[in-house]
């Protein structure tokens, strides 16, 4: 198989939107309100840390 | 009432994963794939309503697969996912159209937002806004 040819923002973009994700799967699942609130603050954290992917190594969408 | 049915491509298992996970928990018939060339096999022996594929994989490129299936049924709708970065509102149809998708969501996204261009993406023609950017 070949390897993909993926950018340092690309794994982290890919890993980011996997935490997102993961974390909005459990909020299907978990109905106590805390964890619900620990679950949200775990997907702010992670869509602040795309802003600072974007912010310090901007990379045209156009590449995939 | 039939299931709307979904490919999803991605060589990332674990993201094919929680895209299937999701879809699946929102009533959608849903087929995956690793890489593009599966996809397309995929997409021959039962042509979905959506495609949902990434970019940038390994085998056959997200390009080549959306050209592909868009030849073989131009009416299919495609949402490619762009690992690329979170792109400004007024390019997402330049991207679309250069990739010749029909909306592009860049990562990373929240599931719930691609599950909604996927409905709105669906909808019988004038019944909503289709919204191309996330």
């Amino acid at each position: 198989m070949t390897p993909a040819r993926q950018s340092p923002n690309h794994e982290l973009n890919n890993l980011l939107c996997k935490i997102i994700g993961s974390a909005e799967l459990a909020l299907l699942r978990v109905t106590d309100s805390e964890a619900r609130m620990e679950l949200e603050a775990i997907i702010d954290l992670a869509e602040t840390a795309a802003s600072v992917v974007a912010r310090r190594a901007p990379l045209s969408p156009w590449n995939g | 009432m039939k299931k709307q049915s979904i490919l999803l491509i991605d060589d990332d298992i674990e993201m094919l994963r929680r895209l299937t996970e999701v879809f699946l928990a929102a009533d959608f018939a849903v087929h995956a794939a690793p890489d593009g060339l599966v996809g397309l096999r995929r997409f021959e022996m039962s042509p979905p309503d959506v495609v949902v594929t990434d970019i940038l994989m390994p085998e056959r490129e997200g390009l080549e697969t959306i050209m592909a299936m868009k030849q073989a049924r131009p009416a299919v709708k495609i949402i490619a996912m762009s690992g690329g970065g979170r792109i400004a509102a007024g390019d997402f149809l330049k991207l679309a159209s250069a990739l010749g998708a029909d909306a592009v969501i860049a990562k990373p996204f929240r599931l719930a937002d691609l599950l909604k261009l996927v409905e709105q993406i669906l909808a019988p023609e004038g019944s909503g806004d289709v919204g191309r950017a996330a």
